[in-house]
C-alpha cells in the first residue's frame, strides 16, 4: 500500500475520480438496458395480442350483420333488396377474410392453430350454406330457406360453431395478452431491484474511497501545523517526522531542520543571560546575522565590566575626581560611562558649600546662607542649614527686646505702687461717704413699701366696683334683648292683623264681584263692599306702619344691646385690668421690704472694705522698693548681647511686642526659652496675659 | 201661545238686568308691573293662594289644581301665560277662580286691585303692532283717569 | 202668567211620565209578539197592561186636552180592547200597527215638548188612525156578524174580571188623588174670580179625566160622580149656570165625597159593585144639576151595601194608599250631591284633623264615629237620588234588537243581565246611543244569518247578551254576542285602504287591531244596509264614551262572538281609597283593586335586560311601575326595597306600584278632572282629603296601558 502513499496528491486524487465515473457508468448502462427490454415487451404485447382483439371485434361484427341480411333477404322479396343484400354480405365476408388473416398471423400456440384449422371448415360451410340461402331467396323459397336459417337448419347450426370458434378465440388472445402483460411486469420488478443493487454498490465504493483520500492528506499536515504553533510560542524542542515521501514529507523534512538551528542559538543566549560570557557563538554561514551580533555583543559587555571595576576601586581610595573614559564605548554602553560620572560630581558640589559657610558661622557672623539649588538629599542638606543660622539669628534679636522691657516693666512697677499707695489712703474717705448715704436709703424704701400696702387696697376697691358695673351692663343688655322679643312678638301679631286685613279686603272684592254680578240690585251693597275694602286697606296700611316702626324700634334695640355689650366688655377688660395692677402693688411692696434687709447687709460689707484699703497702703509701699531694684540687673543684661551681629529682618519684632511683653514680670521669665522659637506661640502668650493678671488681682483681692 | 209670549218677554228682561250690571265692570289686577282688567261676568271669587297640587302631563303654566270648597280647580300661572319670569308666591299672590264656558280656573296673579266701571268709550283696541305673547291676550285697553288697564281677552286665555 | 207656567209645568211632565210609559209599552208588545207566536193564544195580562199603558196616556192627554195625542191613543184602545175581549186572535200585522202608534206618539211627545202643543202633526195622526180603523174594520168583517149585538150588551164578567189587576187600581187612586188635589185648588182660586174660563176648562178637564179612569176601571159610582160634576161645569162654561159660590161649595162637596170613596177604594176591588152599578151608570148617563145630588146621596149610602174590605176607619186606609213621588230638578239634586260630597270631606276633615292627633278624646271618637256612619247613609241615599238604573236603555235594546234582526232576516234573542244597575242621570243620556250602535252592529255584522249558524253549528237564533255591573269605581257595560267575530284581515285590509296604517302591520296585537274599528269611515261590511256599515256609528260610540271619560275594549275570538266592554267611571261617587305619598305628591287607589302591600327583600327584584324591573311573589313574576318615574317627582326613596311595593290587580292585568308610604285609608270624594287638564295618564279622577289636599286617583288599568308605553319608549 505504500506505493500508493508515496504517489503526488495530484494523482491520488484523479485515480479516485476515475474510479467514481466508472461505477456512474456501469450503474447508467444496467438501468438503459432494462428500460430497452421492458418497452419491447410491451410492443409485441400491443402487436401480438391488441392489435388482433381489433380484427376479431370487427369480424364478429360482420359475420352479425351476415347473419342479419342473409335473414332479411330470406323475408324480403323484391329481388333488388335481396339483390343489394347479398352484395352487402360478400362485402362483410371481405372484411372477415381480411382480418382473420391478420389475427391468424399473431396465433403462436398449438391450440390456437388448431382452432383456425377448425374455423375454416366451418366457415367454408358457412359461407356455402350461405350462398345456398341467397339462392334459396332469390327463388323466393322462403320455407326452406327459414329452415335451413333456423337454429337447427344447417346454415344456423354453421353459424353458431363459427361464431363459438371466433369466440374462443378471443378468449384465447385475450389470455395470452393477459400472460404477457404479467410477464413484462416482472422483467421490470427485476431490473428495478438489479439497478437498486448497483446503485447501493457505486454509492459505498466512491464515499470510502473520498473518506481515505481525505485522511492520508490531512493526517502530516496536521502535524507540521502543531510544531509550528509551538515554535511561535518560542517553544524550541519541537521534533518533526518527516516519514511519507510526498509533498507534505518534504515540507516536514526542511521544517524540522530550521526547528534545530533555532534551538542551538537560543541556548548560547541563555548562557550570557546567567552572566557566564565565555561562551563562543558559532555562526552557521556568512549571512547569519543572528549569530554575529550575538558574539559582538557577549565582547562589548565584557568591557564594560572593566572599566566600572576601575571607577569603584578609585572611589574606595578617596579619590572622588577619577573619572571613567566614555569615549570608548558608543550608543548605549557610553551612556552609562558619561551617566557614573555626572553622579559623581553631583554628590560632591553641595558638600563643598556646606563647608564654606559653616566656616563662616563659626567667625560669629550669622549673616550667611547657602545658595546653590540642589535636588533631593542635597536640597534638605541645604534647607536644614538655612534654618538654623534664621533660627539663631531670630532668638538673639527677640532676647533684646525683652530685655528692654524688663527694664520698662521695673519702672512702671515702682511708679503704680506709689500710684496704690496713695489711692487707698483716698477709698477709705469714700466708703466714709457711702455708709453714710446707705442710712438714707434704708429709711426711704420702709417708706416705699408703706405706700405700696396702701396702692394695693385701693386697687381691690376699683376692681370690685367694676365687676358690680359690668353686672349692672348685663342685666341692662338682658333687658335689651327682652324688649327685641317682644317686639317681634308685637311685629307677628302686626302680620296677623295684616293678613286679616288681606283677608278682610280680598272678601270685599270678592263681594264686590258679587254685587257687580249681582247687577242692580247688588248697587246698594256694592258700596258697602267698597266701605269694607277702604276700611281693610286703612287697617293694611296701618298695619304696615306700625311693622315699620316696630322693625324701626326692633332695629334701635339692636344697636343698644350692641353698645351695651361693647360697654360690658370694656369693663370687664377694667376689671382685669385692676386685678393686674394690685397683684403688681403687692409684688412691689414685698420687693421694697426686701430691698430694705439688701441695704443693711450692705452696710456690714463696707466697713469690711474699709479695713482692706489700710492694708493695701502698706503693701504698696514694699513693692516699690522691688521695682527700683529689678531695673538694675536689667541694664547688665543688655550689655552681654551687644556682640552678636543679626541680620536685618529679626530687628523689626521689638515695636509690635512693647505693651505685651512690657508686663512679663518676675515670674514669667523663666519660661521665656520655651516660648521663644514660634511667632505663633508669642500670639498665644499675649492673648492670655491679661486675663492671667486679672485672675491674679482677684485671687489677691479674695486672700483680703 | 199667550203664555209663550211672556216667557220670551221675562228672558228678554233677564237679559236687559244682565246688560246694565255686567258690562263694563271689570275686575283688576296687578301683574308683572301692569294693571290687567278681567270682565266681573267670568270672575267666580278670588282666593289668597293655597297649596296647590302638581298634576303631571299638563303645560308648565297649568301649576296643578286646588281643593276650592270641596271644587277640584286647576290654577294657571298667568305670569307663565304670558312667557315671564316666575315670582316667588307670596302672601299677597292671589287666584281669582274664573268660569268660562262652564270650565273653572283659576288664575294666580301678583295682586288684585278693584272692581271697576270702565265705560266702553274708555277702552280702546289692543294695539295689534307688536304681537308679544301677552299682547295675544288682550282684547282692548281701558283708561282710568291716568292709567291704562290691559283688558284680558279670557277666553283667549284659555285656549290651548 | 202663573197658570201658564203650570201648564208647562204640566205638558213637562206629561211628556216624561207618557214616555216612560211607552217606553214599558215596548217589551211589552215584543212579549205578546212572542206568545202569538208561540201559542196563538193572547196573554190578556200583557194585553191589558199595553191597553192600560195607552189608556193612562190618552187620560193625562185629555187632562192637557192634547186632541192628537188623545184621538190616536184612543184608536190604539179601541183596537186592543177587540184582542182584549177576544174578538179577534193578534196577528203580526196588529202588532206592527201597535209599533207604528208608539213611534207616532213619541215624535208627537217631542213636538209638544217642543212647541207646547200637539198641532201640526194631525195629516200624520189621521194616518195613523185610518189604518188602524182599517184593521178594526177587517176584524170586524171577520167577526160574525150574529155578535155584532152583543157588542153594547155588557161585557161578560170573565173578561171583566181579567182587566182590573191591582196596580191598575193603585194607579188610579195615585192619579185620582193628584187630580181631585189640582181640582180642589182650582175651584178655590175660581171662588175668588169667577168667569175665569181658563180656570173653568182646567177643572172640567180635571173632572172628565177621572170620570174617564174611574169609567175604565168601573168604578161607576166615582165616574157618575164626577160626571155629575163635569155637566155642571159644563153648564157653567155654557153660561147656563151661575159661578157662584154655592156651586162652587157643591162642587167641593163632591170633591170630598169623591176624596172620601176614593179613600174606601182597596186594592184589590171586589168585582160586583161594578156590576151593580152598571145600572145606576145608564140612569146617570143624562142627569142634570139636581139629579146629580141624588146620585151623590145615593153614592153617599152605596159602600154600606157594597161591602167594603176596607172597614170602618177611612184615615187608616187613606195612609195605606197614598204613596207621593215628587219630581226634583236635577241641577238642585247636583248641587245637593256636591254639598254631601263636601260633608263628607268636612267629616273626614274633622274625624282627621292635625290638631287632634295624639289626644285621647273618647267620647269625641264615639261622636265623630256616629257622624262618619250618618254621613256615610246620607251619601249613599243622595247617591240613589241621582242614580238611574240602566233598565230603561236596556229594554230600548230589545227594540231594537228586534227591528235589526227582522230586517237582517237574522233571528236573535236578547238577554238583559243586571238591568237594575244604577248609574248617574248624565251616563244614561250618554249612553244610550253608543248601545244602539253597538247592539245594531252585534245582530247585523256579529251573528250570522241562520243558515250559516246552522251550517257552522250553532242554534239559529243568535244570543246578545247585554250586561250591567258595578266593578271598583266603574260601571262595566257588556255586550256579547255568539256571532262570527271580527275579522282581523279585513279591518287591517280597510284600515291601510283608508290609509289609517301605513303598511302591512301584522305585528298588531289583536287589541289594537280591534280598536281600529273606532276610527271613522272605517267599515269592514262590503255593502252599506240600511242599518250600519258607512262606518259612523263606531266613531261615535267612541266619541261618546269618552265624553263620559270611559273607556271601551273588545274580546273578539273568530266563530264564537264578539264581546265589547264599556267600563265609565262613577261620575261623584265616593269610594273607599287608600292614599299613598311618594315624595311629596299624595296619590290615591281604589282599595277594591289593592292585592297587598309589602316591602319587598332584594332578593325577590329582578332587573331584566331592558331595564324593567320585575318582582317575584311567591313565584308569580310582576313587573314595577315607580310612580315618581311615571309622573316625574323627587321620591323619598330609591331603592325598592326602601318604599312600600303594592300589588295591584285590574281584571286580568297584575302590576307592582313603588311607592315611598301608605298615608292610610280614607273615604275620598270622586271628583272629575277638571276638563282644562285633559287627559291625564292613569288618572280618573281627583279626591280631596282629610287635610283638604288635593289627590290625584290612579286608575289601575289605564295606568298599566300608559307605563306600557313608557316602558315601549325607554325600550326603544
Amino acid at each position: 500500500m505504500n506505493w500508493f502513499y508515496n504517489l503526488k496528491i495530484a494523482t491520488k486524487l484523479t485515480i479516485a475520480f476515475i474510479i467514481v465515473a466508472l461505477v456512474a457508468g456501469i450503474i447508467g448502462y444496467i438501468g438503459i438496458s432494462n428500460i430497452k427490454k421492458i418497452n419491447e415487451a410491451d410492443n409485441n404485447m400491443y402487436e401480438k395480442m391488441t392489435a388482433p382483439m381489433g380484427n376479431m371485434a370487427e369480424m364478429s361484427t360482420a359475420f352479425q350483420r351476415i347473419r342479419v341480411n342473409t335473414r332479411d333477404i330470406i323475408i324480403s322479396n323484391s329481388p333488388a333488396e335481396i339483390q343489394e343484400r347479398s352484395n352487402r354480405i360478400k362485402d362483410y365476408f371481405a372484411t372477415i377474410d381480411k382480418n382473420i388473416s391478420e389475427v391468424e398471423k399473431t396465433i403462436l400456440t398449438e391450440e390456437g392453430k388448431e382452432l383456425f384449422r377448425k374455423y375454416y371448415e366451418v366457415d367454408r360451410v358457412f359461407r356455402s350454406e350461405t350462398d345456398r340461402l341467397i339462392q334459396l331467396a332469390m327463388a323466393d323459397q322462403d320455407a326452406e330457406a327459414l329452415a335451413v336459417i333456423s337454429e337447427n337448419g344447417t346454415h344456423g347450426k354453421a353459424a353458431r360453431e363459427e361464431l363459438d370458434i371466433i369466440n374462443r378465440i378471443m378468449e384465447i388472445k385475450i389470455e395470452m395478452a393477459k400472460e404477457t402483460a404479467e410477464e413484462n411486469s416482472s422483467i421490470a420488478a427485476s431490473a428495478v431491484t438489479s439497478m437498486l443493487i448497483i446503485i447501493l454498490v457505486g454509492v459505498l465504493i466512491s464515499i470510502g474511497l473520498g473518506l481515505f483520500i481525505a485522511r492520508i492528506i490531512s493526517r502530516p499536515i496536521k502535524e507540521l501545523a502543531a510544531a509550528a504553533d509551538k515554535l511561535a510560542l518560542g517553544d524550541v524542542n519541537v521534533d518533526v517526522k518527516a516519514t511519507a515521501k510526498d509533498e507534505v514529507g518534504m515540507l516536514a523534512a526542511s521544517f524540522k531542520s530550521m526547528a534545530e538551528n533555532i534551538k542551538c542559538q537560543s541556548l548560547a543566549l541563555a548562557k550570557v543571560a546567567e552572566g557566564d560570557l565565555s561562551v563562543q557563538v558559532k555562526v552557521s554561514s556568512e549571512n547569519d546575522v543572528l549569530g554575529k551580533n550575538l558574539s559582538l555583543m557577549v565582547n562589548t559587555i565584557k568591557e564594560l565590566v572593566e572599566e566600572s571595576n576601575l571607577l569603584v576601586q578609585a572611589a574606595v581610595e578617596g579619590r572622588l575626581e577619577t573619572r571613567g573614559q566614555a569615549a570608548k564605548f558608543k550608543g548605549g554602553y557610553y551612556e552609562i560611562v558619561k551617566g557614573v560620572n555626572d553622579t559623581l560630581d553631583a554628590v560632591l558640589r553641595p558638600i563643598n558649600e556646606a563647608v564654606a559657610c559653616l566656616q563662616e558661622m563659626a567667625k560669629g557672623n550669622l549673616d550667611t546662607n547657602v545658595n546653590g539649588d540642589y535636588l533631593g538629599d542635597h536640597a534638605m542638606i541645604k534647607e536644614a542649614l538655612n534654618s538654623t543660622i534664621d533660627s539663631i539669628n531670630q532668638i538673639l534679636s527677640q532676647v533684646t527686646v525683652a530685655v528692654d522691657q524688663v527694664a520698662a516693666g521695673s519702672r512702671q512697677i515702682s511708679e503704680a505702687s506709689q500710684a496704690l499707695s496713695q489711692g487707698a489712703t483716698e477709698s477709705a474717705s469714700a466708703v466714709e461717704q457711702i455708709s453714710s448715704s446707705m442710712q438714707e436709703m434704708a429709711s426711704q424704701t420702709s417708706q416705699n413699701a408703706e405706700n405700696a400696702m396702701q396702692a394695693n387696697q385701693l386697687a381691690v376697691l376699683a376692681k370690685d366696683n367694676a365687676e358690680n358695673g359690668n353686672q349692672k351692663m348685663v342685666q341692662m343688655v338682658k333687658a335689651m334683648t327682652d324688649i327685641n322679643e317682644s317686639a317681634n312678638g308685637i311685629s307677628k301679631i302686626i302680620k296677623v292683623i295684616d293678613e286679616i286685613a288681606f283677608q278682610t279686603n280680598l272678601l270685599a272684592l270678592n263681594a264686590a264681584v258679587e254685587a257687580a254680578r249681582a247687577g242692580k240690585h247688588g248697587k246698594g251693597f256694592t258700596v258697602v263692599a267698597e266701605e269694607v275694602r277702604n276700611l281693610a286697606q286703612r287697617s293694611a296700611k296701618a298695619a304696615k306702619e306700625t311693622t315699620e316702626m316696630i322693625e324701626d324700634s326692633i332695629k334701635r334695640t339692636e344697636v343698644g344691646t350692641q353698645i351695651a355689650q361693647d360697654t360690658s366688655k370694656s369693663l370687664e377688660g377694667i376689671v382685669n385690668g385692676a386685678t393686674k395692677v394690685t397683684d403688681l402693688i403687692s409684688e412691689i411692696a414685698a420687693a421694697s421690704k426686701e430691698q430694705a434687709q439688701g441695704i443693711g447687709q450692705i452696710n456690714a460689707g463696707l466697713s469690711q472694705v474699709d479695713q482692706v484699703t489700710q492694708q493695701n497702703t502698706a503693701s504698696a509701699e514694699q513693692s516699690a522698693a522691688a521695682g527700683e531694684e529689678l531695673s538694675g540687673q536689667a541694664v547688665n543684661l543688655k550689655e552681654m548681647l551687644g556682640h552678636f551681629r543679626l541680620s536685618r529682618k529679626s530687628q523689626g519684632n521689638p515695636t509690635l511686642m512693647n505693651t505685651s511683653v512690657g508686663i512679663v514680670s518676675g515670674r514669667q521669665s523663666s519660661k521665656k526659652n520655651k516660648v521663644e522659637p514660634s511667632q505663633t506661640g508669642q500670639e498665644k502668650k499675649n492673648l492670655v496675659r491679661p486675663q492671667d493678671i486679672i485672675s491674679l488681682d482677684d485671687s489677691d483681692f479674695g486672700k483680703f | 201661545m199667550a203664555m209663550k209670549d211672556k216667557l220670551d218677554l221675562d228672558l228678554l228682561q233677564e237679559e236687559d238686568d244682565l246688560e246694565d250690571t255686567q258690562e263694563g265692570k271689570y275686575l283688576t289686577f296687578l301683574l308683572i308691573n301692569e294693571e290687567y282688567g278681567l270682565e266681573i261676568q267670568y270672575v267666580t271669587e278670588i282666593i289668597g293662594i293655597q297649596r296647590i297640587t302638581e298634576v303631571p302631563d299638563v303645560p308648565e303654566y297649568i301649576k296643578g289644581v286646588i281643593n276650592l270648597r270641596g271644587k277640584v280647580i286647576p290654577v294657571m300661572d298667568v305670569r307663565l301665560r304670558f312667557g315671564a319670569a316666575v315670582r316667588e308666591y307670596d302672601e299677597r299672590t292671589c287666584i281669582i277662580v274664573i268660569q268660562v264656558k262652564g270650565q273653572p280656573m283659576g288664575l294666580i296673579v301678583d295682586r288684585v286691585s278693584e272692581v271697576l266701571d270702565i265705560p266702553k268709550q274708555d277702552i280702546e283696541p289692543a294695539p295689534s303692532m307688536r304681537r308679544s305673547r301677552e299682547n295675544r291676550y288682550i282684547q282692548g285697553m281701558g283708561k282710568v283717569g291716568e292709567q291704562v288697564k290691559l283688558l284680558l281677552d279670557v277666553e283667549k286665555l284659555l285656549e290651548e | 202668567m202663573g197658570e201658564d207656567q203650570e201648564r208647562i209645568e204640566m205638558i213637562g211632565d206629561f211628556v216624561a211620565e207618557s214616555r216612560e210609559l211607552l217606553e214599558e209599552i215596548e217589551p211589552q208588545i215584543i212579549a205578546m209578539e212572542e206568545h202569538v207566536s208561540h201559542a196563538g193564544m193572547v196573554d190578556d195580562e200583557i194585553l191589558n197592561s199595553i191597553f192600560r199603558l195607552f189608556h193612562s196616556i190618552k187620560g193625562m192627554a185629555s187632562f192637557l186636552d192634547l186632541q192628537t195625542v188623545i184621538n190616536v191613543t184612543h184608536e190604539a184602545e179601541t183596537l186592543l180592547d177587540i184582542f182584549r175581549k177576544g174578538k179577534a186572535s193578534l196577528a203580526p200585522g196588529h202588532i206592527e200597527l201597535l209599533y207604528k202608534t208608539g213611534d207616532f206618539i213619541k215624535g208627537l211627545l217631542n213636538t209638544i215638548e217642543q212647541q207646547l202643543s200637539d198641532g201640526g202633526l194631525e195629516n200624520e195622526a189621521r194616518g195613523i188612525i185610518g189604518e188602524i180603523q182599517q184593521t178594526i174594520q177587517g176584524i170586524a168583517a171577520k167577526a160574525d156578524p150574529a155578535e155584532e149585538p152583543e157588542e153594547q150588551s155588557p161585557p161578560d164578567p170573565a173578561a171583566w174580571i181579567f182587566t182590573i189587576t191591582p196596580e191598575m187600581i193603585k194607579r188610579f187612586i195615585e192619579d185620582g188623588w193628584e187630580i181631585l188635589e189640582e181640582a180642589e185648588t182650582s175651584l178655590l182660586q175660581l171662588e175668588n174670580k169667577p168667569n175665569h174660563y181658563p180656570l173653568l176648562e182646567q177643572i172640567f178637564r180635571s173632572f172628565h179625566s177621572f170620570k174617564g179612569n174611574a169609567g175604565f176601571l168601573g168604578f161607576s159610582d166615582l165616574e157618575q160622580v164626577s160626571h155629575g160634576a163635569e155637566n155642571t161645569l159644563n153648564e157653567m162654561l155654557e153660561g147656563q149656570v151661575t159661578v157662584n159660590n154655592e156651586a162652587i161649595s157643591e162642587l167641593l162637596k163632591t170633591i170630598d165625597s169623591l176624596r172620601d170613596r176614593l179613600g174606601k177604594v182597596v186594592v184589590p176591588y171586589e168585582q160586583k159593585i161594578a156590576k151593580e152599578d152598571d145600572l145606576v151608570g145608564e140612569q146617570a148617563e143624562s142627569s142634570s144639576l139636581l139629579e146629580q145630588q141624588q146620585v151623590l146621596v145615593e153614592a153617599e149610602r152605596l159602600p154600606t151595601n157594597g161591602n167594603v174590605t176596607g172597614g170602618a176607619d177611612p184615615n187608616k186606609n187613606v195612609t195605606n194608599n197614598i204613596q207621593q213621588a215628587i219630581r226634583v230638578d236635577v241641577e238642585k239634586l247636583d248641587t245637593l250631591l256636591d254639598l254631601v260630597g263636601e260633608m263628607v270631606i268636612s267629616a273626614a276633615m274633622v274625624s282627621h284633623n292635625p290638631d287632634l292627633q295624639g289626644l285621647q278624646l273618647d267620647r269625641f271618637e264615639k261622636a265623630i264615629s256616629h257622624l262618619n256612619k250618618i254621613t256615610r247613609d246620607i251619601q249613599d241615599v243622595s247617591m240613589s237620588l241621582r242614580m238611574v238604573p240602566l233598565a230603561g236603555i236596556f229594554r230600548k235594546m230589545v227594540r231594537v234588537v228586534r227591528d235589526v234582526s227582522n230586517k237582517m232576516h237574522k233571528k236573535a234573542t236578547l238577554e238583559i243581565i243586571g238591568e237594575d244597575t244604577e248609574v248617574d242621570k248624565t251616563i244614561i243620556e250618554q249612553i244610550s246611543d253608543p248601545l244602539v250602535h253597538i247592539m245594531r252592529n252585534a245582530v247585523d255584522h256579529g251573528l250570522e244569518s241562520p243558515e250559516q249558524r246552522r251550517a257552522v253549528g250553532k242554534p239559529e237564533t243568535g244570543r246578545v247578551i247585554l250586561e250591567a255591573r258595578h266593578t271598583g269605581g266603574e260601571v262595566w257595560i257588556l255586550i256579547r254576542d255568539d256571532g262570527k267575530g271580527l275579522n282581523r284581515e279585513r279591518i287591517l285590509n280597510k284600515a291601510i285602504e283608508r290609509g289609517l296604517l301605513l303598511n302591512e302591520r301584522q305585528d298588531l296585537k289583536d287589541e289594537e287591531v280591534w280598536k281600529l274599528i273606532f276610527e271613522p269611515g272605517l267599515t269592514t261590511v262590503a255593502e252599506i244596509s240600511a242599518i250600519s256599515g258607512r262606518g259612523v256609528g263606531m266613531d261615535v260610540v267612541r266619541q261618546n264614551i269618552e265624553k263620559l271619560r270611559g273607556r271601551i275594549e273588545i274580546r273578539s275570538t273568530p266563530g264564537q262572538g264578539t264581546l265589547f266592554i264599556i267600563r265609565i267611571p262613577l261620575t261623584l261617587a265616593i269610594i273607599e281609597g287608600m292614599v299613598v305619598r311618594v315624595g311629596k305628591a299624595m296619590y290615591t287607589f281604589p282599595i277594591a283593586s289593592i292585592k297587598e302591600c309589602f316591602q319587598p327583600k332584594g332578593s325577590q327584584i329582578v332587573v331584566n335586560p331592558d331595564g324593567l324591573e320585575v318582582v317575584n311573589i311567591r313565584g308569580e313574576l310582576l313587573p314595577v311601575i315607580r310612580l315618581h318615574q311615571l309622573y316625574k317627582v323627587q321620591p323619598t326613596f330609591e331603592g325598592l326595597t326602601e318604599g312600600i311595593l303594592i300589588v295591584m290587580e285590574s281584571e286580568d292585568q297584575k302590576c307592582c306600584l313603588f311607592v315611598d308610604e301608605l298615608i292610610g285609608q280614607q273615604q275620598i270624594v270622586i271628583k272629575p278632572l277638571p276638563p282644562a287638564l285633559g287627559n291625564i295618564r292613569g288618572v280618573s279622577g281627583m279626591a280631596i282629603l282629610g287635610d283638604g289636599e288635593v289627590s290625584m286617583i290612579l286608575d289601575i288599568a289605564n295606568l298599566m296601558v300608559s307605563t306600557e308605553d313608557l316602558l315601549g319608549i325607554k325600550t326603544e
